[in-house]
């Protein structure tokens, strides 16, 4: 495990300290107290409680919903003053309008501003030059330049400014964090699924009860039928037929005798098995996936966020621009107009918009793929989903259905297909196996009268006998009932069945391909995607799956940790995987993977480390979904565009010195209302055909 | 000051649906543990002050924007067009008060985003909160307002516009203020009716302000005579 994780640079290369709110790891210091991702997250920490008291809760709200208040008022104020006369720089005669101006945004900025000065001082600081910076630097320059000219009574106000962007990017902050669901802990509920006690056999025979925790390998324990086994082992005695349904989605049991392997909570279904222990605690193989689990969620590397790569790119070529308009205008005209003509390509530069290009078209997808049964858990997977080229897929409960389905009917001659399945569902009508209940249904499906069965017997491990219609009969194993052992059975599982001594013939059980596996990975691979399935299952049932099908690769027999290492590997590479599976060995690629996928029908710990969980078990959804994230990705840049277009064109006007308020406050309204729009665009985004 | 009588005595007439959809917050606000009349009184007051600032940011914003397209000489067609544009929004919001036109039912994204800023305040009730609640209830949907910003739009000044926005807020206030009096919601039947007379008193203005609009050309189409971007109700759903 340990070599695992190591091997690939991506998730050895930090520790992240993870946020506090939604539990993604933060690109940043590691430090001591609780970190968030960003300052929605913070907020929304607060603000949901989590951790904090109520009170401190709505105080903080209340602190937000005044700051918003007093800021819609001073633009509000700001729009009417430029209405009011065209020249808005001049001093307006009312000197206690700016007066009033400055008193009510000096609370705003403390109340609204607070989270993001702190945050991008800190990263100024760092001399990382993020979003964050550049809303500092714009809030700060329009405020000094604001508080200048109130204090002077003459020159241009850009207090609407400063709040405008301060209300648009807390907005937008808030709606990621919003839309990012807190994780639940299915990790606290997997190791509850452990039996706590075992029943241990001594040297003597005796048996008693012992804590799970106080096993030793080398001890041997009994396990009952319907029991949970407790420890990795060997079966040294008895036959059973065992489920690894919890963990792999698997629905058909496997046969287990002395000599075989099981695995910790894996379910004993008929038989009394003495297993002896060959790895316990937190060496069992259920403990491993855990620790994997914690281990790639701390080590998925985050990727940078488009706005964020934006700007880092747009602030050193402002900081730029905005040093060489301080120096001109010096030579011009004096250090005072250089200074104020410098703040100006500042405060312009940072768009309004910035805060909402990326969130607003990521809750308009988010809702549209609710709308076609698909939930995302944070807004930024779409914008991994998009830049995906690779997916990952497990086979065992994704692509098959997970439930044992009846695939075939093989008489013997001169007996009838009907007359088969009967004879084998009356005796299996009494059994608690899970291929009986399948066998049973499935001749119930077909109107078959089930006769009565007197003397009816289990044999566990093997298959069930009694008298139906005056005869002797038995369905189980081959060996059950005196056949050769059939063939290799490629994923399927035979119910053989023999009367009076006479073979009758068998049933053939599959855990059967989804309808829609096919057409799904067909429409990923037409998308120009890299399809692989990653299976546990053996080889020769992964090929006999696959069947020869043109551009989707395999590799099969993997444990949980060689899954996540093949992740691991293509994270490595510089790709963004994205993993589909559904089982609790799945749970660790799920994790590590870019864009973790699941199913309605996966386990409780697969669904909560996937950060996509589709409804309804439609695998079409999932390339409809990556259409969708393009969309969105798309969607994000023309708003970053236009939120960046209007403010690259106030640059130009205040590089040559003659910046007007009005001209901030027009760029702020139409970038944002382009971006609202537009983003609306996707709320239409057409849902995925229906049909079978 | 004329666009704010006007604006509130319109919204007054349409206020049957006011006490619907904002009294319920209104409701909220009024329930609570047991406390003095002037503290009661006072927890109103912020909420209408609250609801007015949300509504006169909102209309100085739509002054601002029809200012840029009336005020440029290069677009003496947008004055007719806004002013057709505003006598759709008004007519949009007689026929949502008809009952014939339904509600898109908003994105979910901002329902509960008002959703999660609204209901901590109105359990946890800290001092003020009913600013905050006033704030947020002035941006939801509401056809009255669409017709407002629309008016407020093709005045082409954000000092109307704040004015006929904070028209709308005063408007609405002795229906919200009947709400918080009575301690209940106005009965449905007697909302219905209402709703339906204002429906069709905003269908004539509508149709009075297309009228205007197609006569007059840019000029500005008087007072109760509005214009605005489709864009503002789209807006507003954010």
């Amino acid at each position: 495990l340990a070599t695992a994780v190591a091997a690939s640079p991506a998730l050895s290369a930090a520790r992240l300290p993870l946020c506090g709110h939604c539990g993604l790891p933060v690109l940043g210091q590691p430090g001591g107290g609780l970190v968030y991702c960003c300052s929605g997250c913070a907020l929304a920490h607060r603000i949901t409680g989590g951790g904090a008291g109520h009170g401190q809760a709505t105080g903080l709200l209340m602190a937000v919903g005044v700051g918003a208040f007093l800021a819609m008022n001073v633009m509000m104020l700001s729009f009417v003053l430029y209405s009011g006369r065209g020249e808005a720089d001049r001093p307006a005669g009312e000197a206690w309008v700016r007066w009033a101006l400055l008193v009510l945004a000096t609370p705003a900025l403390l109340l609204l501003g607070a989270p993001f000065l702190e945050r991008g001082l800190r990263r100024l600081a760092q001399r990382s030059l993020d979003t964050d910076a550049l809303i500092v630097l714009g809030v700060l320059a329009a405020f000094a330049i604001s508080v200048r000219s109130v204090l002077a009574g003459e020159g241009p106000l850009y207090l609407d400014t400063a709040m405008g962007i301060l209300l648009f990017v807390t907005l937008g902050r808030y709606l990621e964090a919003a839309a990012r669901a807190r994780a639940t802990d299915a990790l606290a509920g997997l190791a509850s699924r452990m039996p706590r006690q075992a029943r241990l056999v001594a040297a003597d025979g005796l048996e008693r009860e012992v804590a799970i925790e106080e096993l030793r390998v080398g001890d041997r324990v009994r396990v009952l039928p319907g029991e949970t086994i407790p420890a990795d082992g060997v079966v040294v005695q008895g036959e059973a037929a065992v489920t690894q349904a919890e963990i792999t989605g698997e629905p058909l049991p496997v046969e287990r005798r002395p000599g075989d392997a099981v695995s910790a909570c894996t379910v004993d279904l008929d038989g009394s098995l003495l297993v002896e222990v060959r790895r316990a605690g937190a060496d069992t193989t259920i403990a491993r996936i855990v620790r994997l689990v914690t281990e790639a969620r701390a080590g998925r590397y985050p990727l940078m966020p488009l706005v964020d790569r934006v700007s880092a790119a747009f602030v050193p070529v402002v900081l730029l621009l905005a040093a060489a308009t301080v120096v001109g205008w010096t030579i011009l005209a004096g250090p005072g107009v250089g200074l104020m003509n410098g703040l100006c390509v500042l405060l312009i530069a940072c768009p309004c918009a910035i805060g909402i290009a990326t969130p607003l078209a990521s809750t308009a997808a988010t809702g549209r793929a609710a709308a076609a049964g698909v939930l995302v858990r944070s807004g930024d997977a779409f914008e991994r989903l998009a830049r995906s080229r690779r997916v990952f897929v497990d086979k065992t409960g994704t692509l098959t259905r997970g439930v044992p389905e009846l695939s075939g009917v093989e008489p013997a001659e001169g007996i009838s297909p009907d007359e088969l399945l009967a004879c084998a569902a009356a005796l299996e009508s009494h059994s608690e196996h899970p291929l009986a209940r399948t066998v049973v249904a499935a001749a119930r499906a077909r109107g078959l009268e089930l006769g009565p069965v007197e003397g009816f017997r289990a044999v566990p491990g093997r298959g069930v006998e009694g008298r139906v219609g005056g005869r002797s009969c038995r369905a189980g194993s081959a060996a059950f009932v005196g056949r050769a052992e059939s063939e290799d059975s490629a994923g399927a599982s035979f119910v053989h069945l023999a009367a009076d001594g006479h073979d009758l013939g068998r049933l053939v059980l599959r855990d059967a391909p989804r309808p829609t596996a096919r057409p799904a990975l067909d429409a990923l691979l037409a998308q120009g995607l890299q399809v692989e399935v990653l299976s546990g299952d053996r080889p020769g049932a992964v090929a006999a799956f696959l069947g020869g099908w043109e551009g989707v690769s395999s590799a099969a027999g993997l444990l949980p940790e060689q899954k996540l290492e093949r992740i691991a590997a293509s994270i490595a590479r510089g790709e963004v995987p994205v993993m589909l599976g559904d089982g609790i060995n799945d749970a660790p690629a799920l994790s590590g993977a870019s864009v973790g996928v699941t199913l309605e029908s996966g386990t409780d710990l697969a669904r909560e480390v996937a950060d996509v969980t589709v409804l309804g078990g439609d695998l079409r959804r999932l390339p409809w979904l990556m259409g969708l994230a393009r969309a969105t990705l798309r969607t994000a840049r023309i708003n970053l565009f236009w939120a960046f277009f209007y403010n690259v064109v106030g640059m130009a006007v205040a590089v040559s010195g003659h910046l007007h308020p009005l001209m901030g406050a027009l760029a702020m309204i139409a970038s944002s209302l382009l971006v609202v729009l537009h983003s609306q665009r996707l709320a239409r985004y057409p849902l995925p055909v229906e049909g079978p | 000051m004329e666009d704010l009588w006007v604006a509130a005595a319109l919204t007054f007439a349409g206020s049957a649906h006011c006490a619907g959809m904002c009294g319920a917050f209104v409701v909220a606000v009024a329930a609570g543990p047991p406390r003095q009349r002037l503290v009661r009184a006072g927890e109103h007051a912020l909420l209408q002050i609250g609801k007015a600032s949300s509504y006169a940011f909102l209309g100085a914003l739509a002054g601002v924007l029809g200012a840029a397209l009336v005020g440029s000489p290069a677009l003496t067609w947008a004055g007719r067009v806004l002013a057709l544009l505003a006598a759709l929004a008004l007519g949009a919001a007689g026929l949502s008060l008809l009952g014939l036109r339904s509600s898109t039912g908003g994105s979910g994204g901002l329902a509960s985003l008002y959703a999660r800023v609204t209901g901590p305040l109105l359990s946890a009730r800290p001092t003020g909160f009913p600013l905050v609640v006033g704030l947020v209830m002035g941006l939801l949907p509401c056809p009255l307002v669409y017709a407002g910003l629309a008016a407020a739009a093709a005045s082409g000044s954000a000092a109307r516009g704040a004015l006929m926005l904070a028209g709308v807020a005063l408007g609405s206030i002795p229906a919200l203020a009947l709400v918080a009096v009575s301690g209940a919601l106005v009965p449905a039947a007697w909302r219905r009716g209402l709703a339906r007379a204002a429906g069709v008193l905003l269908l004539a203005v509508a149709a009075l302000t297309a009228a205007r609009g197609l006569g007059r050309g840019h000029s500005h189409a008087g007072h109760t005579a509005p214009a605005a971007g489709s864009e503002m109700p789209a807006h507003h759903h954010h």
